[in-house]
């Protein structure tokens, strides 16, 4: 087995690891173990191509985010209208990393394997979610440096060091916030729910949360207001709801000097609600994983609904039995 | 050694509900070092529950469960370290090679990677899977898998075994192999409790059986004692005794009539 550069990295917090009472050997022997599958894991796309792929397919896609990325510079030479600019920059960071982990780390997050396989040996429970979370942190980190690097140093050469130091914490803030949240979103759906069903929902909740995020864009467009060109920024209490607000905000207030006191309180809730939201995760992680025990079993039973209306389609287009039964499958 | 009724694992008055149903309904179990459990019991009865709530697997049960003189509620893990287990349906991470996943096994429980990987190799060896033992997991067929579960299960040389349906998938030697590892095992003064459907199997190598039914143990002793409590002959007769079970000869009946296409009462 080959050792990676991100383990090594991982390493230099050895000391913080252990702190927490994180078992950092086994921790790290899982994190091994699990990118060495990631390598060895192809994504569906591939299997028919034939050529067998060697290396992590997950890694050679990130360049398509370098691509994405391009669409954020724009807004970097738009001027000193920091609360604007940069609250439109982290709305799209956000909805990158945050439909990236729903598509990308459900799977991982949802690994019902890591219970009989992990739990069932001398690890305590605390070193598998915190070697999971940052399994799944590693590729965040990956996904978010491929779309953040360039806007960065763009950022760097047109508006100094110091706006850069505020976007790389606000990233690593911003990055710690969508991986936690995502959690809490299948936490909740995971209480309520079982079995089959909730691989439904969260089928459900993904498309609902891409919806949602388009539509965020525009609440967050109408927080602006165009008038010839200029941009002006007017509070209302309902901005307190718009994440990629909050992070604009540390920009306007340190680099222009707003001291307003909404600016404050959206500063403090960037910082805030992610740790608070981290503390609160690792609260309910216990019941997290008990929950997940729902997803092998499907305990309720239910009935086939009828769909008359499909039925009738069928019947009028499909005129063998065999296309009847490929229009029924589908449903 | 030590004496040999010294309990390795004690059940007290265990209950489980799952969604509003009611799983296990007061199990009360008390096992001693060297015994070999079959643990049977019709689909659904609770019996994978059970296990899974000794190794730790489900948290939210009622009850007291002490594994080593340990109760096992504290979420301390430690007592793992002692026990092997092989699960259900084959679970592992099948990316892996088998040598590697047995290593990665190995050293979780604690092991030396050179010391895992060396007895990874000769318990490999004496299973006949050598050659293959850099292929992946995903590429083996259901009892090659089977068998490296069973071996990661034994690397620690742990003192309690849970094998849930270790059977599945074998051929006629391989169990033959299995059974008589499971009785020197047995020898050795290790604990097995292990769960199977094949009823001929559990009647020749447990010196002790346990049937759940609905979530609770309706007889419990060893084959003979059980001979004695029901009329039947074998154990298969004393579980469809016991189960409540009777009528498989009119159900096979009517199931070949539905096939056959008698619209009866269909």
């Amino acid at each position: 087995m080959r050792e990676f550069k991100s383990l090594k990295f991982i390493a230099l917090f050895k000391g913080l690891f252990r702190r927490f009472g994180v078992d950092y050997e086994v921790m790290m022997l899982i994190l091994r173990i699990k990118l060495t599958m990631d390598e060895r894991r192809v994504p569906t796309v591939f299997n028919e191509m034939g050529k067998k792929k060697e290396g992590n397919q997950f890694l050679k896609s990130l360049w398509i985010y370098g691509i994405y990325s391009l669409l954020l510079l724009p807004f970097l030479f738009i001027g000193e209208n920091y609360i604007f600019q940069m609250s439109i920059m982290f709305g799209m960071i956000l909805f990158i990393l945050m439909t990236s982990m729903i598509a990308d780390f459900t799977s991982v997050l949802l690994d019902v394997r890591d219970k009989n396989v992990l739990q069932t040996k001398p690890v305590d429970k605390k070193t598998i979610t915190v070697a999971k979370t940052i399994h799944i942190l590693i590729y965040m980190s990956f996904v978010t440096g491929a779309f953040v690097a360039l806007p960065l140093f763009v950022g760097l050469y047109r508006h100094g060091p110091l706006f850069s130091l505020i976007f790389l914490g606000e990233i690593i803030l911003a990055m710690l916030l969508v991986v936690v949240l995502t959690s809490l979103l299948y936490l909740f759906v995971l209480r309520y729910f079982d079995g089959e069903r909730l691989k439904d929902i969260i089928n459900y909740v993904q498309i609902l949360l891409s919806v949602g995020l388009i539509v965020g864009y525009q609440v967050l467009i109408h927080a602006f207001e165009f008038t010839n060109l200029n941009i002006t920024y007017s509070f209302s209490w309902w901005h307190y709801l718009i994440p990629p607000i909050w992070y604009g905000a540390p920009f306007e207030m340190i680099l222009n000097g707003n001291t307003a006191g909404h600016m404050i309180a959206f500063t403090a809730l960037a910082i805030l609600v992610p740790i608070v939201a981290i503390l609160v995760y690792s609260r309910l992680m216990p019941s997290f994983e008990r929950n997940l025990e729902k997803m092998l079993s499907d305990t309720k039973s239910r009935k086939p609904g009828r769909h008359l209306l499909d039925e009738f389609w069928a019947k009028l287009l499909c005129r063998s039995k065999e296309e009847r039964v490929f229009s029924d499958f589908q449903h | 050694m030590d004496s040999a009724n010294e309990s390795i694992l004690s059940i007290q008055d265990l209950t489980m509900s799952y969604g509003g149903k009611q799983v296990l309904n007061g199990i009360n179990l008390e096992v001693s070092k060297g015994q070999i459990i079959g643990y049977i019991g019709p689909n659904g009865a609770g019996k994978s529950t059970t296990v899974k709530i000794m190794l730790g697997l489900i948290d939210n049960y009622k009850g007291k469960v002490v594994i080593f003189g340990q109760d096992i509620s504290t979420g301390d893990p430690s007592y793992k370290r002692r026990i092997g287990y092989v699960p259900e349906n084959a679970e592992a991470y099948d990316n892996l090679t088998a040598m590697e996943y047995l290593v990665f096994i190995g050293e979780l429980y604690g092991l030396d990677q050179a010391f895992a990987q060396g007895k990874a190799e000769s318990l490999l060896q004496q299973f006949e899977l050598i050659d293959v033992r850099h292929a992946r997991l995903s590429s083996f067929s259901k009892g090659m898998k089977q068998k490296v579960l069973i071996i990661s299960s034994l690397l620690h040389n742990p003192d309690l075994l849970f094998w849930d349906e270790p059977l599945s998938g074998l051929d006629a030697n391989s169990m033959m192999v299995i059974q008589e590892i499971l009785s020197q095992l047995a020898e050795e003064g290790k604990t097995i409790f292990y769960s199977s459907h094949i009823m001929d199997l559990v009647e020749k190598i447990s010196n002790r059986i346990v049937l759940l039914v609905n979530g609770k143990v309706v007889a419990d002793g060893s084959f003979e004692e059980l001979q004695e409590q029901s009329e039947e002959g074998s154990l298969s007769g004393i579980f469809n005794q016991l189960t409540g079970f009777t009528e498989h000869r009119e159900k096979a009946a009517h199931f070949v009539s539905v096939v056959r296409g008698d619209h009866d009462d269909a």
